[in-house]
């Protein structure tokens, strides 16, 4: 509950600094999916707010999962800055982020997220690194003393290619856009490098200040060396808004 | 220029085609689902009920070994062999077992067919799925989803095998696997788990391991019914996690053609379990 007061004091806390600098930006997203993990359907809610000042943007964000939960109503939530650079009149973003995800009574995940994005004409193109982190929850070191009497609490994975890459129809300024691509993570999961997901998007800028954005993702359980098959798939659609110049 | 368009498609087409144990179509699509091989195994569970080996003494070691793509079996031959010498009380083969190729699954009946002293347990991996191979191993081998258990004076010990071979374990398989944790767990001394897939990644990889999703999955009943062991193969190449209670391991291959084989023995006592590997040749 924490996470959803501090996003909802930091969405009106931005709206209320904002300034000619400045622009705040509340992204909000239903999913609604089905896998082999979860064969019932599942609806998760996204919402990210996050405030634009000069080259940086700074946000947090977290997941709710309103049907089918794997532990608790909070799925994920996460806390990220991005910066942009010019190289040669080219904008590339840098983006940082932790994330942290209570699957389960007894297990944490954290992943420390670092990635560069770039766009250009009819392309948008993520490639960067996700370090994961698994462990042991509070509660079931507490209540199995003897489950950690290895003394191992965490299994990290330092080194996780993660990329997106997109090809829109029109230029990304149209104001309406239809595009296709494959990635390995989406806002608050990353799969390992090789279990990619293909992507198609929709897009529309329905005003200044609103744009509409509704995608459907495929997933297969795995690639290429494996008789690989289908694994899941998810809808997720919602709104961007705007605040500010 | 259209000439050069029709060579480009058709060259890695001729090109993969030099590979005789590449399913180029079983890289995108299997004939059976997780969840229908998973249908198949219940049925033939059903009318094959779980085995209980008889332990006499209250430790014992079970041997674990993978990746023996038969063709050739010089090096399984060795481990079947040590399985016999070391009077194991099983042995469980981790996938990609053979190279799915219906000669394959022939060598490998007929090697099994002439194993009579060793209680030995497979399930299957990506290859063993390749060219159409579950028909064969369903009809010579029967569930890749089952479990056995080892009952010894002071306590039994739960082995699950689980069918991962075409790269998730599917919602049937999961549901299952919780619901036969939940069934045992008050009575169990140890618990093992071995698939074909492996659940940790050393560095960037090239090969699968099993969704995101199902490895937290696993992982909360890791902790839940303090599991012992998670084995799989798959990499070719050993490492070595443990978070809490589990031990996961991914295995070295066991196959004639590469190097630094070997097998591993896990040596079940009352209180703990402890494991060694053997190199082949030892």
């Amino acid at each position: 509950m924490k996470t959803i007061f501090a996003s909802l004091f930091l969405s009106v806390f931005m709206i209320y600094c904002n300034n000619t600098k400045s622009q705040t930006q509340i992204e909000s997203s239903f999913i609604f999916g089905q896998n082999q993990a979860k064969s019932k359907d599942y609806l998760n809610f996204d919402i990210c707010p996050s405030y634009q000042f000069d080259k940086w943007n700074f946000g947090i964000g977290t997941e709710l999962a309103l049907i089918k939960p794997d532990n608790s109503i909070i799925n994920a939530s996460k806390i990220d800055v991005e910066r942009e650079i010019a190289i040669k009149n080219h904008n590339i973003k840098i983006y940082g982020g932790f994330y942290h995800k209570p699957f389960s009574k007894y297990m944490r995940e954290l992943d420390f997220v670092i990635k560069l994005s770039t766009e250009t004409g009819h392309f948008k193109g993520t490639i960067g690194n996700n370090s994961r982190i698994w462990r042991l929850s509070n509660e079931a070191m507490s209540q199995w003393a003897l489950a950690d009497s290895s003394n191992v609490k965490s299994k990290k994975e330092w080194r996780n290619l993660i990329y997106n890459f997109a090809f829109y129809l029109k230029d990304l300024d149209n104001k309406w856009n239809i595009g296709v691509g494959i990635t390995n993570y989406d806002s608050f999961f990353f799969n390992h490098e090789t279990e990619p997901m293909l992507f198609s998007n929709y897009e529309n800028k329905l005003s200044e200040i609103l744009s509409l954005h509704v995608g459907l993702w495929f997933q297969q359980a795995g690639f290429a060396n494996l008789q690989a098959q289908y694994y899941g798939f998810y809808i997720k659609g919602g709104l961007i808004c705007k605040i500010g110049k | 220029m259209q000439n050069r368009k029709i060579i480009f498609f058709l060259l890695p087409l001729f090109l993969t085609s030099c590979f005789y144990d590449l399913d180029e179509v079983g890289a995108f699509h299997s004939k059976y689902n997780a969840n229908e091989r998973f249908e198949m195994s219940e049925k033939w569970n059903s009318t094959h009920p779980f085995q209980v080996i008889i332990s006499s003494d209250t430790s014992y070691s079970v041997l674990f070994c993978s990746d023996t793509h038969i063709g050739t079996y010089k090096e399984f031959g060795i481990v079947l062999s040590a399985a016999k010498n070391k009077k194991a009380a099983a042995l469980v083969v981790a996938g990609d077992i053979s190279r799915g190729h219906v000669e394959s699954y022939d060598t490998l009946e007929s090697l099994m067919s002439r194993v009579d002293s060793v209680n030995w347990f497979f399930t299957p991996g990506n290859h063993d799925l390749y060219f159409g191979g579950w028909d064969e191993y369903y009809k010579r081998f029967g569930a890749s989803s089952y479990y056995f258990i080892v009952s010894t004076p002071n306590g039994n010990d739960l082995f699950i095998i689980l069918d991962s071979g075409s790269g998730t374990l599917g919602s049937l398989q999961l549901n299952w696997l919780s619901d036969v944790l939940e069934s045992f767990s008050a009575s169990i001394r140890h618990i093992t788990i071995a698939t074909h897939l492996n659940f940790f990644k050393n560095g960037f990889s090239l090969t699968n391991g099993l969704p995101m999703e199902e490895i937290s999955f696993i992982l909360d009943l890791c902790v839940k019914y303090k599991i012992d062991y998670i084995i799989g193969g798959h990499d070719h190449r050993r490492n070595e996690s443990v978070i809490g209670n589990t031990n996961f391991i991914i295995l070295d291959q066991c196959h004639d053609n590469e190097k630094n084989s070997s097998y591993l023995e896990v040596k079940y006592e009352s209180e703990s379990c402890s494991h060694v590997y053997h190199s082949i040749p030892e």
